[in-house]
Formats: C-alpha cells, sequence, structure tokens
C-alpha cells in the first residue's frame, strides 16, 4: 500500500516538473562564443570586465584584521575602501545594463530579427538588474561592502545574461556585417 | 474518440508531410502502432464486440512496453553517436533503464499490489509509466546540465510524453487503492491527457526543427586539457583541506 502511495505521490510531482519545464519553453540556442567576445568588443563593458568582483567582496581579510585588537582602525579604513570601490563597481554594472540595453534596440532598430517574446524578456531583464544594482547599492551603502557578497555575484551574472542575448541577436547577423555594425555603434556613440 | 482520432490523422499527416517521419523511426513507429491499435480497436468493437476488451488490454499492454521507443527516440536525437556525450552516458543510461525497469517492476508488481486490482496492464502502466517518466526527465534535466540545445520537436514530445506518462502513473496507481470511485475519473483522465499528448505532439512536429548537433571542439586537445584540469582540481581540493585542517 505505502509503495502504491508512493507512486501515486511521484506520478503527481512529475507531472509538476513536466509541467514547469513546459512552462520554461524550448532552451533558446546558446550564442556563438565569437558572437559574445564581438559584444564585449563592440560595447566596452568595465564592470562585466572587472574580474576581481569575488576577491572585492570576500570578507575574510577584513575579518582577520579585525579579529585583532590593535589592527582594529586599519580594519575600518579597509572597509570604508572596500565600500567606495563596491560601489564603483556597482555604478560599472548599471552603466554596463544601460549601455547593452541601448545596443540591442540599436541592433533591432537596425534590422535584426526579434520576437516581441524576446523584446519582453530583455525588458524584463534589463528591469530587474537596475532595480536589484540600485537595491544592492543601498544596502552597501548602509551595511557595508560584505553584507551581501553572494547577491553582487548575482549582479555580475544578471549583467551577463543582458550580454548573452545582445549577443544571441547579433549572432542572427552574418559576420561580415558586424564591423559594420561596430562602426555605426561607436559612430552612434560618439 | 472522435477528437483523439482526428488529432492522430494531423499528427500522421505532419509526420509523412516532408518526410519527417525519417529523422524520427522510433517515434513514428509508436505513433504508427498507436493509429493500428486504435483501427484494429474500433473494427474489433463494431464486428466481435465480446473480444473487444481482450483486444483493448492487450494491446494497451504492448503500447505501454512501446512507449519505450519514445524515450530512445529522445535519447538519441539529443546525444548522438556524434555527440562526444554520446560514449559518456550511453552505458549508464542503459544500465539505470535496466535498474529502473528492475527495481519499479519488482515493487510496484508486487503480489499485494497485483492482487486488489486483477489487471497486469494497470501494474504495468503504473510501473513502466513511472520509470518513462523518470528517464525522459533524467535526459531533459541532463540536456539542460551540458546547455545543449534541445529542438522544438523533441522538446515537445519529451515534455508531452513525460506529462502524460507522469499522469498515467498516478492514475493507475490512484486506481488500485479507490477502485470503483475512481474509474469515472480515470475514464476522462485517460483519454484527457493521451488527447492532451497528440496536441502537444502535432504542435511540435509541425515543422522539422532538429537539435543542433554538439560535436567535439577540435581546438580543444582532450588529454592535455583534462590534465590541467586535474593539476587545478587537485590544487583547489588539496587547498581547501589545509583550510580545513591546517
Amino acid at each position: 500500500m505505502i509503495q502504491i502511495f508512493g507512486l501515486i505521490l511521484l506520478g503527481i510531482v512529475l507531472f509538476f516538473a513536466f509541467l514547469k519545464i513546459a512552462i520554461q519553453g524550448p532552451s533558446a540556442s546558446a550564442p556563438d562564443t565569437s558572437a559574445i567576445q564581438a559584444v564585449q568588443q563592440m560595447v566596452h563593458l568595465d564592470g562585466l570586465s572587472f574580474a576581481g568582483g569575488p576577491r572585492l567582496l570576500d570578507p575574510a581579510e577584513f575579518h582577520m584584521l579585525r579579529a585583532t585588537a590593535e589592527l582594529r582602525e586599519v580594519a575600518a579604513v579597509y572597509r570604508r575602501e572596500r565600500q567606495a570601490l563596491t560601489l564603483l563597481w556597482i555604478s560599472l554594472l548599471l552603466n554596463d545594463v544601460n549601455t547593452l540595453w541601448r545596443f540591442r534596440r540599436f541592433l533591432v532598430r537596425n534590422g535584426v530579427q526579434a520576437t516581441v517574446g524576446e523584446e519582453m524578456q530583455i525588458l524584463s531583464d534589463a528591469v530587474q538588474a537596475t532595480l536589484f544594482l540600485s537595491f544592492l547599492r543601498i544596502v552597501v551603502l548602509t551595511f557595508g561592502p560584505f553584507a551581501l557578497s553572494g547577491a553582487a555575484r548575482n549582479a555580475r551574472q544578471m549583467v551577463e545574461r543582458m550580454s548573452r542575448s545582445s549577443a544571441s541577436v547579433l549572432d542572427r547577423l552574418p559576420r561580415h556585417g558586424w564591423p559594420e555594425i561596430e562602426r555605426a555603434w561607436q559612430k552612434g556613440v560618439a | 474518440m472522435y477528437s483523439g482520432a482526428a488529432l492522430e490523422a494531423v499528427l500522421v499527416w505532419r509526420l509523412v508531410k516532408g518526410g519527417i517521419y525519417r529523422h524520427y523511426p522510433g517515434f513514428s513507429f509508436f505513433v504508427g502502432y498507436v493509429v493500428c491499435q486504435n483501427v484494429a480497436l474500433f473494427v474489433s468493437y463494431r464486428l466481435a464486440p465480446t473480444d473487444y476488451p481482450a483486444w483493448y488490454w492487450n494491446s494497451g499492454a504492448v503500447q505501454v512496453c512501446l512507449r519505450f521507443l519514445v524515450v530512445w527516440e529522445v535519447f538519441r536525437q539529443i546525444f548522438p553517436k556524434t555527440s562526444p556525450l554520446h560514449r559518456m552516458v550511453s552505458k549508464q543510461a542503459a544500465l539505470v533503464t535496466i535498474t529502473l525497469i528492475s527495481v519499479s517492476t519488482g515493487m510496484l508488481w508486487a503480489v499485494q499490489n497485483y492482487s486488489k486490482s486483477h489487471s497486469v496492464y494497470l501494474a504495468m502502466d503504473r510501473s513502466f509509466g513511472f520509470v518513462q517518466a523518470v528517464l525522459i526527465l533524467a535526459i531533459l534535466t541532463l540536456a539542460r546540465y551540458y546547455h545543449l540545445p534541445v529542438g522544438r520537436n523533441i522538446w515537445g514530445i519529451a515534455v508531452a510524453f513525460g506529462m502524460y506518462s507522469s499522469l498515467s502513473t498516478a492514475a493507475s496507481a490512484l486506481i488500485d487503492i479507490m477502485r470503483t470511485s475512481f474509474f469515472p475519473y480515470w475514464h476522462l483522465l485517460s483519454p484527457f491527457s493521451f488527447v492532451a499528448m497528440l496536441g502537444m505532439w502535432i504542435w511540435a512536429i509541425w515543422s522539422y526543427a532538429p537539435n543542433q548537433v554538439a560535436t567535439a571542439n577540435e581546438s580543444i586537445d582532450p588529454a592535455g586539457d583534462v590534465g590541467r584540469w586535474a593539476d587545478n582540481w587537485g590544487r583547489a581540493v588539496s587547498t581547501a583541506r589545509k583550510v580545513l585542517h591546517p
């Protein structure tokens, strides 16, 4: 009897798992690596190109300094400096989001095919990333740079997601057209 | 009944049009069997109504077994022989399938369960349906884990089949507990879920949309890269050990 009950439960759980997959829809094909690199080359992503994010948010050294009574003051200075750097990094990530969003609109304006669903998705991603980064800025300002280190790493992932979606749109263009797009974009930015 | 027949006809039409059936032989064979089964059942119902129940349950039991063809089709399309992942997962997949079938059949087809409903079909439906749903979910999860692009054809076939199999598992098990009180619902749930699966399959195979083939990257030197990865991994593990036990 227990086995039968277990099977009923498992059947229902499996059904909901499939339902979730069905709602998510087929996985969109990942853009080619060269398209991602091309986007990063065309659009200067200072926040995303900064590789020291995890180290910046790592509280280990701060805790080590604070643990020693004589180094408490050094720890406070260290914390303030890290806070300023983290705020700068968040501002750069916010800039990246805005630039990628503009770049995507620029590509669609220049004739790259995109569906309404994709546009709604990018709009939602951009709004979410902007809100999240703004919230993070307030948290870092209020509670310091190590308060939500995990969340700050997620912020980077959100910007990366936007970069990939721009790359997937660029990937639809023939490669020989990319330099032309880059020139037009640089002209528009200037 | 007529909606199911109409959907089956449309499904066969889409498979034949443009030769989609050639790309998905396992799936097409299963669809072909279902169509023939229903035609045979209809003829039996009209000409020899007394034989109809035997035809229904026996052909249904064969159909439950043939559903593994759909699982196999999904597997071979997502992990084709050209894919570097094929070698890695094919043996494990066969092993997992055999183990799951053996364990679930042994457990769920046990005498005390089987003796309540006295139906081989229901025992088969719930145990095999469970295995099939788990296998499909495992294949889709692996595809997602390795970021394998799954085309609309196979994605639709797999998800619809998974939903149907899991519902069928739960329904066949429920009938053993609730017996006659669940029969009116089972009579609705079973055909409706099948019709929904047919509808989703039609949407999925409306046009040929295969998976992108994942091939081995020529620029990667497997031995060298694996060696470098193993060095880094070893270093990471020993560092972690040092941190944990200074």
